[in-house]
C-alpha cells in the first residue's frame, strides 16, 4: 500500500516553479501551462509560492554556480517525496549552454549531490511544450 | 495622428545634434546610427529626453576594433528602432554612461561592464552584478580573447574533454 504522503501528491501535485539560469523561454512555456487554454488545475496542479507547499519542482535552465547553493537549499525545503522536474533542454543536459564558463551542471547532478535518491523526470524539448509537461507529470506521478 | 519616418527622424536628429553622425537604414522599421564615443550622450540626450523614445536594452559586442556597445532605442509610437552605436577602442575601453540621462541603462552598463570590460565613466556604482562571485574582477568572459581553458584551470573547474 502506497504511503499516505504519496497517495496525496497523486491527487493533486502542487508544483513550485525555480528558474535556474535558463533562456527564460522555458519559464514562459510554464506559465502558459497555467493560463486557461491548458488549464492544469482542473487536473488539481497547482502553482503554489513556497517550496514548503510543493510536491514538484519544476526546474528549468543550466544550474549556474550562481543559483546552485540555492537550488540545493530550495530543494531541501521541499516535503519528501517529491519530484524534481527538469524542464527543457538545458535543465536536462545543460543543453547549448554546455561547457560554458558559468554552468555548474545539469540539475540532476546537482541535486545528487545532497540527495542521491531523488525522483527526476526529464522533459526535453527547448522549449517543451506544454502538452509534454503535463503528460510528464502525470507519468512521474504514476510511478511514485 | 500621422507616424514619423525615419527620413524625418533623421531630419529632426540633425536639428537637435550637431556632433558628426553616420546613418544606415536597413530597412523601414530599423535605423543603425554611428556616433564617436564623446558625442554619446549629447545624442542620448535627444533621443531620449527630447524626441521622448524608449530605451529597450544596450548590448555590447567585441569587434576587431575594439568593443562596440550599441544602444537600442524604440519608438513606439511611430514603429521603429534606432541603434546607435558607438565604439570604445580595445587599448582604452572607456565610454560616458548614459545613466545620468537614462536611469534605465544603470543595470545593463554595470553587465556590459563586468563581462566585457568596458568602463563606463559616470556611473554611480559600477560594479559587478551577474557575475559568479569566484570569478576576477579582470576577468571578461565575453571577450575573444578570453581563454575558457585556461580560466577552468584556474578556478579547478571541470575541464570538457
Ligand atoms: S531548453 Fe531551450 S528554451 Fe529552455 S531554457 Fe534552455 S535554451 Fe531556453
Amino acid at each position: 500500500m502506497p504511503k499516505l504522503s504519496t497517495k496525496w501528491i497523486k491527487k493533486s501535485p502542487w508544483v513550485y516553479h525555480v528558474g535556474t539560469g535558463g533562456c527564460n523561454n522555458c519559464d514562459i512555456e510554464i506559465l502558459d501551462c497555467l493560463t486557461p487554454r491548458f488549464d492544469v488545475e482542473r487536473f488539481g496542479i497547482k502553482l503554489v509560492v513556497s517550496p514548503r507547499h510543493a510536491d514538484v519542482l519544476l526546474v528549468s535552465g543550466p544550474v549556474t554556480y550562481h543559483i546552485k547553493s540555492r537550488l540545493q537549499e530550495v530543494y531541501q525545503q521541499v516535503p519528501k517525496p517529491c519530484v524534481v522536474a527538469c524542464i527543457g533542454a538545458c535543465a536536462c543536459s545543460m543543453g547549448i549552454f554546455k561547457d560554458a564558463y558559468s554552468v555548474a551542471g545539469p540539475v540532476d547532478r546537482v541535486i545528487k549531490e545532497i540527495d542521491p535518491n531523488a525522483i527526476f523526470v526529464y522533459v526535453p524539448g527547448c522549449p517543451p511544450k506544454p502538452e509534454t509537461m503535463i503528460m510528464a507529470l502525470v507519468k512521474a506521478l504514476q510511478k511514485i | 495622428m500621422n507616424r514619423m519616418s525615419i527620413p524625418e527622424f533623421i531630419i529632426e536628429l540633425k536639428k537637435g545634434y550637431s556632433g558628426p553622425l553616420e546613418y544606415q537604414q536597413r530597412s523601414e522599421k530599423r535605423v543603425y546610427i554611428r556616433v564617436p564615443r564623446e558625442n554619446i550622450q549629447d545624442i542620448a540626450f535627444v533621443i531620449f529626453r527630447k524626441m521622448g523614445a524608449k530605451f529597450s536594452i544596450a548590448s555590447g559586442v567585441d569587434v576587431q576594433k575594439g568593443f562596440e556597445v550599441l544602444y537600442h532605442f524604440t519608438f513606439d509610437r511611430d514603429n521603429f528602432i534606432c541603434t546607435v552605436r558607438t565604439l570604445a577602442p580595445r587599448d582604452d575601453p572607456k565610454l560616458d554612461s548614459i545613466a545620468s540621462i537614462v536611469p534605465g541603462a544603470l543595470w545593463i552598463e554595470r553587465e556590459i561592464y563586468e563581462i566585457l570590460g568596458v568602463v563606463f565613466t559616470g556611473h554611480p556604482k559600477l560594479k559587478r552584478l551577474v557575475k559568479a562571485e569566484f570569478i576576477g574582477e579582470h576577468e571578461f568572459p565575453f571577450r575573444k580573447d578570453f581563454d575558457q581553458k585556461k580560466f577552468k584551470e584556474k578556478h579547478k573547474l571541470p575541464i570538457p574533454k
